[in-house]
């Protein structure tokens, strides 16, 4: 216990205390202001589109982009832009093809814009259902983000790290509800930038501010512990066309399934607010990705054949995932250390909330309040909010469990998996209830359950878990993202389903 | 007005196709990234590119975009 004392009166103790204490001091003002669902849900749909903008950012710039981003361009090279590009191609297709019509037709969740369309109640189940599998699996990826982290940071042992992080979790979400979450969000997505900015121009001085020479510095490196690697071209993961198309589809398409940056478009005014939202939330994402390359390389040339960051076997302390954190112990010793550590604890922490938010949703919003409405009951603003609260910590739980699991992957490899998911099961039924009027209750049915299930069981029997977690030798699907099968699945099962529908409604 | 109306689509294809072409060349003929353009390599111009577009595209259509039309928050 006194290691534990010791170490957080260290400078990452104290960044790391002093945020959880401004945000929950935040979580505290945000829960006087919560006075309805709506408030809870959508902070009131009245925030303006750069606060929804930063938020978004925030929402969206993950454990993932910061800890596992890094970890990758040290470990594999290129292949971390080309994550990057992928993620980043989202924002625009999601503002011209989804925002407005989401503001317009939306209420609480992503839920409520199919029910406009289709009063099924298994078309809601099946929304519900894709939006908490979705949920569930983002919230696994951070939650083995923050478990490595504050493992690393504090020698906290894996599951008491993630079990803080989802108490604290619980207290932002259950009490601060959407503003809170909003709030951190921003804090956050500002504190990430500046850190980002602080570690690019630390590794540019090295090299006299020269891009051109960090790269050279970086390959030098590279090339001596691997030399057939030419690191500014994919790696070996990547060396199979079929995974890359898979990856860059999932990726792609993927932000357009996420609930938690869906629900935000229900946070704004007016369809103006929605798309300045995706403004302000691109340009940040992009600028931050263009820091993340220098970052990565930096993290290469620097820290990879620096021996104090390497364990007797050779391998990076705290695993690959901790790469940006000792890149900062090397720019500016304990105390950048401790601000970049804390500032990657607080967008674990954000994400997390984030996350939460809208599974509590679906659960206490979707499933809860509809099935008292389905038995002639009036919807119960209290009690609806007391479920949300109980399915706050019945989701941290989960996750926390979950995620020991996943704990020795790759946070942007997880990252990939739970793109693909969001791709697969949540993104063809909302956009062709969107865009295609032909579209059938049944067929909203069919295209989400295919959609959800081609992808659980690619994904449980492709290399990630069939191979990393269950420890059989070789995968049962080969390939390592399932989303160039189980989104055109999904697609062609709407498609028949609506058809079969036209067809019995002929006859 | 009608320009976002018209531009959406296309725009919409625009960075598909880029984004599929890039992938494409990532499966099919990594190869085609190696070099170097001012000290940068390739690969990461290439890459910065797509930002800048994905950026502009963002930027365009939310500059330009319409105004919102008299529709209500629907009730579930």
């Amino acid at each position: 216990m006194s290691h534990l004392s010791a170490r957080l009166i260290s400078p990452a103790g104290l960044f790391f205390i002093g945020f959880v204490i401004l945000t929950l001091l935040l979580t505290a003002c945000a829960a006087r202001r919560n006075r309805s669902a709506r408030d809870f849900y959508t902070a009131g749909g009245q925030l303006p589109g750069w606060m929804n903008g930063i938020a978004l950012a925030g929402d969206y710039l993950s454990a993932a982009a910061f800890l596992g981003s890094a970890g990758m361009y040290l470990g594999l090279g290129y292949d971390s832009l080309v994550y990057a590009v992928g993620t980043l191609a989202g924002w625009p297709l999601l503002l011209l093809l989804m925002a407005e019509k989401l503001r317009r037709l939306g209420r609480y969740t992503v839920a409520d814009v199919l029910a406009q369309r289709f009063a099924e109640r298994r078309v809601r189940l099946m929304t519900t259902l894709s939006s908490l599998t979705v949920t569930l699996f983002y919230l696994i990826v951070q939650m083995v983000g923050a478990g490595k982290l504050l493992e690393l940071l504090f020698g906290l042992p894996y599951l008491a790290a993630v079990t803080l992080v989802g108490l604290l979790m619980v207290c932002y979400v259950s009490l601060g509800g959407m503003l809170a979450t909003t709030w951190v969000q921003m804090i956050k997505a500002l504190l990430m930038m500046a850190s980002g900015l602080v570690l690019a121009v630390g590794v540019l001085q090295r090299y006299a501010g020269s891009p051109a020479l960090l790269f050279d510095a970086a390959a030098n490196v590279a090339a001596s512990a691997a030399p057939a690697h030419n690191i500014f071209l994919p790696s070996h993961a990547l060396s199979n066309p079929i995974d890359v198309l898979s990856l860059g589809l999932g990726l792609t398409l993927g932000l357009l399934g996420l609930p938690h940056v869906l629900m935000r478009f229900l946070t704004v005014p007016d369809a103006r607010a929605a798309r300045h939202s995706v403004g302000w939330a691109t340009g940040l994402v992009g600028l931050f990705f263009t820091l993340n390359i220098v970052v990565g390389y930096g993290a290469l040339a620097l820290v990879s054949p620096n021996a104090q960051f390497h364990d007797a076997a050779g391998k990076l302390l705290g695993g690959s995932n901790m790469a940006a954190i000792h890149l900062a112990d090397l720019l500016g010793g304990a105390t950048l250390q401790g601000l970049v550590a804390a500032v990657a604890f607080a967008t674990i922490l954000a994400v997390v909330a984030g996350l939460t938010m809208a599974g509590a949703g679906a659960i206490s919003h979707d499933l809860y309040t509809n099935w008292r409405r389905n038995r002639g009951r009036p919807a119960d603003d209290r009690r609806e909010l007391a479920v949300s609260r109980w399915a706050t910590l019945g989701l941290g739980l989960a996750a926390v469990l979950l995620s020991t699991w996943f704990q020795n992957q790759n946070v942007a490899f997880l990252l990939g998996l739970a793109f693909a998911l969001s791709a697969s099961s949540q993104f063809p039924v909302l956009i062709l209830a969107l865009h295609w009027r032909g579209l059938s209750a049944r067929g909203a049915w069919w295209g989400g359950m295919t959609g959800i299930l081609a992808s659980l069981l690619l994904i449980g029997t492709g290399p990630a878990v069939w191979v990393g977690v269950l420890g059989f030798s070789k995968p049962l699907f080969p390939y390592a993202n399932p989303a160039l099968f189980s989104v055109p699945l999904a697609f062609l099962a709407a498609w028949l389903g609506s058809r079969n529908t036209a067809t019995q409604a002929a006859a | 007005m009608p320009v976002t109306r018209i531009s959406a689509p296309l725009l919409a294809c625009l960075v598909g196709l880029c984004c599929a072409g890039y992938y494409g060349v990532i499966a099919f003929a990594p190869g085609l990234l190696s070099g170097r353009l001012g000290g940068i390599p390739l690969s990461i111009a290439v890459a910065l590119a797509l930002f800048l577009l994905f950026f502009a595209v963002t930027l365009l259509y939310t500059v330009t975009g319409t105004a919102e039309e008299p529709v209500e928050r629907g009730e579930p």
